[in-house]
């Protein structure tokens, strides 16, 4: 099965089309806010898998599961990797205007061919200067 | 100045330089040292020449492609290949594995070197993505392949039954 090089969730990236080299800006560990619901402008889940000689061109289910505080049950955006014979396959989720609707971890996993391979967790946090009374 | 680069690929003076070698490992090792070359490579990371210019001056240099006759963009179709070898982007993508596709005997010499870089770009990592806006429904997230369709149905179905879109 392919490895996981690395997985995390951040504001945003960047890939050099020249070099094809990656940069992710702003990696997501904590978010405050005021009240709730509280609404991202988006976020990107990016996952880095290698592939065996035996594994290039083969089947491979890649997912995102976000569990919330606020739903019983998680969100899973599946997407495959692609047939082309390549050793290395960059995944990028990207989340347009997700809204949160409880304070707690958001906690991402992502899944090889419905596996577990690693999560990412994001501490929704009400902001200090918030008054607790409202 | 783009469409000057671009024509240098095909001077008398690369075709010149490639004519004693026949090998297309040794003709890409040759090409890739050229000025020509380099000077494009120069141009596309700079941003003074883009794809869609590359993808213009291909389709007119096949304009001149001629069944059964001599064809002398072959050099340049070649001298374009290894200057985006390394190149991410979906017209270097499709430039790649159409032209390696190719079974034709005027191309051969680009055919070669692209099916040589094609198998050299297993190495560089492919970039996927999945757009999913939260305050639509899930079938209308762009791009995601599913070549055993069975990720999209199977989003669509988890999704609509139990959650209001866009809450988390």
């Amino acid at each position: 099965m392919p490895e996981l090089e690395y997985f995390l969730v951040a504001e945003s990236i960047s890939v050099d089309q020249e070099t094809n080299r990656v940069s992710i800006f702003n990696v997501l560990e904590e978010l405050q806010a005021d009240s709730l619901p509280f609404v991202y402008p988006s976020l990107i889940a990016i996952s880095s898998w290698n592939l065996a000689k035996d594994e290039l061109g083969g089947d491979f289910q890649v997912m995102l599961r976000v569990n919330s505080p606020a739903q019983e049950s998680p969100f899973d955006y599946p997407i495959n990797l692609s047939r082309e014979r390549r050793r290395r396959h960059r995944i990028y989720h990207r989340l347009i205007g997700p809204s949160f609707h409880a304070f707690g971890d958001l906690k991402f996993e992502v899944l090889l061919n419905g596996e577990h391979r690693a999560s990412h967790i994001i501490s929704l946090i009400q902001s200090d200067d918030k008054d607790p009374q409202g | 100045m783009s469409k000057e680069l671009l024509s240098r690929l095909g001077s008398d003076d690369v075709h010149d330089s490639i004519v004693c070698y026949s090998s297309p490992a040794a003709i890409r090792r040759l090409l890739s040292r050229r000025r020509e070359v380099i000077d494009l490579r120069a141009a596309l990371q700079n941003g003074s020449l883009t794809d869609d210019e590359l993808r213009r001056h291909v389709v007119e240099l096949m304009h001149g492609f001629r069944p059964g006759q001599r064809f002398d963009g072959d050099v340049e179709l070649a001298a374009l290949a290894v200057a985006i070898e390394r190149r991410s982007t979906d017209f270097a993508e499709e430039f790649f594995h159409d032209l390696a596709s190719l079974k034709l005997r005027e191309l051969s010499m680009s055919i070669g070197i692209a099916r040589l870089i094609l198998h050299a770009r297993q190495d560089l990592a492919k970039n996927e993505s999945r757009v999913i806006k939260l305050g639509e429904p899930a079938h209308q997230s762009k791009s995601f392949s599913q070549p055993n369709g069975r990720g999209r149905v199977y989003a669509m179905a988890r999704n609509a039954k139990k959650f209001k879109w866009g809450a988390m």
